[in-house]
C-alpha cells in the first residue's frame, strides 16, 4: 500500500470514529436535520458541531457559523456577499486561487481594487506591509493563514490588531491551519473565518463552515428553502439559515463532529506539537539530501509540515512519478491552485512536488518518506 | 388562565429554538421542544414548551443569547393562541 503524503489537499486517514460516524448517520438518523418530522436529532447534532467550532476558535454565538461544502464555498460566500462595486481590498500573494479568483472575478464585474501585498520569498507576510497598503483605506483584508505551497503561516494577532485599527474587514483563510493552529477570533480581530472540515479537522470531504460576524452585512450566495420562515418567498434575514439553503450535508457534519471531538480531546496543542516535531524530523532529513531544493521557509519557525521541493532543475512531475511509481509515496505535484504563491517562492510555472505529512505519521514513516525522496533525488540528479 | 398553563414558544428558527433548549438544561430547567404546530407557522420547525411560569425567564435568556420570540402561545378548545402579556390569574 502507498504512504499517502498529501494531507494539505485533504488529511487522510481520518479517526475511526469519523467512519463510524458517517456509517451511523446515514443508517440511524431519520430525515432532513430540521425539515423533517424526526430530523429533529439531526438538527440538534449539526448544532453541537456550531458549539464545538464556537469553542475551538473562541466564535461567542454559534448560530454566527455557516455551515458550507468546503472553504471555497465559505470565502465566496463572504467576498461575494459583502464587497461592493469600486471596493478596495487587500490581499497577499500568498493566496489560493479560492480568493484569487473570485477576487479576480470581482475585480471584472464590480470594478473591485485589488491590492496584492507581496510575501517574503520564505512566504512570510511582513504585517508593516499591510500597514503601508492602509494608508490608502480598504474594506477588507483576506489573508491566507498558512500556505498550502510551503507551511509558512502569517502573524494574525498583528494584521488583525492592523485591521482593526483601521476600521477594515479582516477575513482569513484558515484552510491548512484551523484545527493546529490556536484560532481566536475575538483575539486575533476576526470578522470572517472560512476553512474546510476534511483537513486538520479530520472531518469528511463535503464539509466546511464560514463564520461571519454579527456586525457584517452580507448577501448569500444561494437564495431558497431554509426551513424556517417558509410563508415567505424572500429569503430569510436570520444566521445562520440566510446562507443555508437547501439540504445541508449531514453524514458529512456527522462526520466532521467526531474528527473535532478528536481534536478537542487531545491535550492542549498535543496535535501542533506533533506538527512541530514532524517539521524538525522532515527537516533535518530533507538538509541532507544532495540536489534537493526546498522552497519556502527553510527553518522549523512559523511553518506547518508542508513541503515544497525539487530536484536540482528537473520536472517536478518526473520525482513525483519516480516517487508513486517506485517508492509508493503520494505527493502532489504542480501549482497546488495557487499560482500567486509560486510566483512569490519563485518556482512558477513549472511548480514543485509537494510532501504534507499527518499527524498519524509514524516515524518509521516519515524516515522511508525521507529516504525515498533521497533516492529518487540521487537517481534524477546522477 | 393560571401559571400552570404549558406554553409553546416559537424562536426564529431551529438553530434558536435548540440553543434555548441548551441554554434551559444547563439551567435546569424543565423545558422541552416539540414540532411546531403548522397553525403557528408555515415553516417545518420546532418550538420549546414550557410552563407559562418560565416565561419573564425564557425572555431574559433569549435577550442574552441573541435570540429571538416569535410568539409565545397556549391551548384552548384546540386552537392555539397567543399567551396575553399579563394573563388575569
Amino acid at each position: 500500500m502507498n504512504l499517502y503524503f498529501d494531507n494539505a489537499a485533504t488529511t487522510w486517514p481520518k479517526p475511526d470514529s469519523v467512519y463510524t460516524a458517517v456509517d451511523d448517520c446515514l443508517r440511524h438518523l431519520l430525515g432532513n436535520p430540521s425539515r423533517s418530522s424526526g430530523g429533529e436529532q439531526g438538527a440538534k447534532l449539526i448544532y453541537r458541531v456550531r458549539k464545538r467550532l464556537a469553542s475551538l476558535f473562541n466564535i461567542s454565538n454559534p448560530l454566527n457559523i455557516i455551515m458550507t461544502c468546503n472553504a471555497t464555498t465559505a470565502i465566496n460566500i463572504a467576498l461575494q456577499g459583502f464587497l461592493k462595486p469600486h471596493d478596495r481590498v487587500i490581499t497577499t500573494s500568498m493566496e489560493h486561487n479560492a480568493v484569487c479568483r473570485p477576487l479576480r472575478a470581482l475585480e471584472r464585474l464590480r470594478s473591485l481594487q485589488i491590492v496584492i501585498v507581496k510575501a517574503s520569498p520564505a512566504g512570510f507576510i511582513d504585517p508593516a506591509d499591510i500597514q503601508a497598503a492602509l494608508n490608502t483605506p480598504a474594506r477588507l483584508i483576506v489573508i491566507n493563514h498558512a500556505s498550502n505551497i510551503c507551511g509558512s503561516f502569517q502573524d494574525l494577532e498583528t494584521i488583525g490588531h492592523i485591521a482593526k485599527s483601521h476600521d477594515t474587514v479582516f477575513m482569513v483563510d484558515a484552510s491548512q491551519s484551523a484545527g493546529i493552529i490556536p484560532i481566536d477570533v475575538q483575539k486575533e480581530y476576526i470578522d470572517v473565518l472560512a476553512a474546510p472540515g476534511h483537513k486538520s479537522l479530520l472531518g469528511p470531504t463535503g464539509t466546511g463552515f464560514c463564520y461571519v460576524s454579527p456586525d457584517l452585512e452580507i448577501e448569500p450566495l444561494i437564495y431558497g428553502g431554509t426551513g424556517s420562515q417558509s410563508e415567505l418567498d424572500t429569503q430569510p434575514v436570520t444566521l445562520p439559515d440566510r446562507f443555508e439553503s437547501g439540504t445541508l450535508n449531514f453524514h458529512g457534519i456527522a462526520g466532521l463532529k467526531a474528527g473535532l471531538e478528536f481534536i478537542q480531546t487531545q491535550n492542549n496543542h498535543q496535535l501542533l506539537s506533533r506538527e512541530r516535531d514532524i517539521v524538525r524530523r522532515v527537516l533535518d532529513g530533507f538538509k541532507t539530501i544532495k540536489h534537493l531544493n526546498m522552497h519556502g521557509p527553510q527553518d522549523e519557525y512559523h511553518r506547518l509540515p508542508v513541503f515544497s521541493i525539487t530536484a536540482g532543475d528537473t520536472d517536478p512531475s518526473d520525482l513525483a512519478n519516480l516517487l508513486e511509481e517506485i517508492y509508493n509515496i503520494n505527493t502532489r505535484v504542480g501549482l497546488h491552485c495557487a499560482p500567486w504563491a509560486h510566483k512569490t517562492l519563485g518556482t512558477f510555472p513549472q511548480g514543485t512536488v509537494r510532501i504534507s505529512p499527518g499527524i498519524f505519521h509514524t516515524d518509521a514513516e516519515l524516515d522511508v518518506m525521507i529516504d525515498s525522496v533521497d533516492k529518487a533525488v540521487s537517481q534524477l540528479c546522477r | 388562565m393560571r401559571h400552570e398553563t404549558t406554553v409553546l414558544i416559537v424562536m426564529e428558527n431551529v438553530h434558536q429554538a435548540l440553543k434555548m433548549e441548551e441554554r434551559c438544561d444547563l439551567a435546569d430547567i424543565n423545558c422541552r421542544t416539540v414540532a411546531k404546530p403548522r397553525t403557528l407557522g408555515a415553516d417545518c420547525g420546532i418550538a420549546l414548551k414550557i410552563n407559562a411560569k418560565l416565561i419573564p425567564l425564557i425572555k431574559k435568556f433569549a435577550n442574552e443569547e441573541n435570540c429571538t420570540i416569535f410568539g409565545v402561545f397556549y391551548q384552548e378548545h384546540q386552537h392555539w393562541l397567543p399567551y396575553p402579556d399579563n394573563p388575569s390569574e
